[in-house]
């Protein structure tokens, strides 16, 4: 055997070396009309979705305890065919700013009664490019931004205002948690492609 | 800067059509057989494929190989080819062999360049099914038309088989994973249908 393993050992070296250690994302899918609820907002966490026809609402359901600072940035695929789409993200709850009339004229309905909105602009015009190792895909991004959310019933909207149509992927948390390989490669055609 | 995948396409199934094509002739190329032997007639080109002679008298192939074949990387979407260059380590009846590769692969959000230096062990070399495994390193490159990103450092393992045909042709499948352990980590996963010739 060891005559026709003369390389074993530097290949289990290799695998030790090779060893998991790294946790990622936690990828989900978002479907609209939906609402999703993050169960702990801290863990870090990518929500792939897609606008097929450009008037879908998809809606994702946080309730802090306390206020927290939570980094969110809003991704499409770098493709030709997303040039021009730029879909935006809103964070609506107790206490944020009333909306201008501007802001208004941007959502996708009315806002809840007594609710106040942070909208996620685009920080560059040309959108920042990123490259995501862990799907090994190119975004562009709106730019991560730490938003405050103020503790109770927050939400986070996604619309497409100019009504393109495309994939997205909203990204938001801090730490980083295990991978469920389950519900990955069950929806593997959401994250991959 | 702009990549067409239909074209990869169509230059691998070119080559593995005028490889299938030169492989369809009579298989009177099998080293195993006497060269002397009115049966099996031989020509310069293929006594030069019997580079050695084991102590029963077969015929060991030569020790170079390169493979061509269509990929197809199912982490980070991208089609296109890749390209390996094998040379058998020891003497006859190794199963090591040194591998060489390369690769391009167009996507629709990037173009994938695989480069890397790996081991492989091919077993039944002398046999029709000759599966093997490897190991080895492998230096990642992402192109867009805007910034290039790298992944360097990545360890990757591949499974496959080879078919001889004869001597010197075999085609066959395969597949590798691979994992960025240094740099931007992440898993990969590719798969590849090869044609590959000894010389």
């Amino acid at each position: 055997m060891s005559k026709r393993w003369p390389f074993l050992p530097l290949v289990l070296a290799l695998f030790w070396l090779s060893s998991d250690r790294a946790h990622a994302h936690q990828p989900r899918v978002l479907e609209p009309g939906e609402p999703f609820v993050v169960e702990d907002p801290l863990l870090s966490a990518a929500l792939y979705g897609s606008f097929e026809g450009g008037d879908e609402f998809f809606e994702v359901e946080v309730e802090p305890t306390a206020p927290l600072a939570l980094p969110i940035e809003l991704l499409v695929p770098r493709r030709d065919a997303y040039e021009n789409h730029r879909p935006l993200f809103a964070i609506i709850g107790p206490g944020l700013p009333a909306p201008t009339q501007a802001v208004e004229a941007l959502l996708p309905r009315a806002l809840p009664e007594g609710a106040g909105i942070l909208v996620g602009r685009y920080e560059r015009e040309d959108r920042e490019v990123i490259f995501e190792s862990f799907t090994r895909r190119i975004f562009w991004t709106n730019g991560v931004t730490a938003f405050v959310l103020p503790a109770g019933d927050v939400r986070i909207w996604i619309w497409s205002p100019s009504g393109t149509t495309g994939d997205f992927v909203l990204g938001f948390g801090v730490e980083e948690g295990g991978q469920d390989l389950g519900e990955i490669f069950s929806s593997w055609g959401s994250y991959a492609y | 800067m702009r990549t067409d995948a239909p074209i990869a396409a169509h230059l691998t199934f070119g080559i593995a059509a005028a490889v299938l094509v030169a492989t369809s002739a009579p298989p009177n190329a099998r080293a195993d057989a006497p060269a002397s032997s009115p049966e099996a007639p031989t020509t310069n080109a293929q006594d030069a494929d019997v580079s050695e002679d084991d102590d029963d008298g077969a015929s060991i192939r030569s020790p170079r190989t390169v493979t061509a074949g269509l990929e197809m990387s199912l982490v980070g979407l991208s089609f296109g080819q890749r390209a390996e260059f094998l040379w058998r380590m020891g003497g006859p009846g190794s199963v090591s062999h040194l591998r060489l590769h390369a690769g391009a692969l167009a996507g629709p959000e990037l173009v994938f360049v695989p480069m890397g230096i790996g081991y492989r062990a091919l077993f039944r070399e002398d046999m029709t099914v000759q599966p093997f495994v490897g190991l080895g390193y492998e230096a990642h490159f992402f192109l867009t038309d805007g910034p290039v990103y790298s992944q360097l450092a990545s360890i990757y393992a591949e499974l496959g088989c080879a078919f001889a045909i004869d001597d010197r042709f075999s085609v066959g499948p395969a597949l590798s994973l691979d994992w960025t352990f240094a740099g931007e980590r992440g898993p990969g996963l590719q798969t590849r249908l090869f044609t590959g010739l000894r010389f």
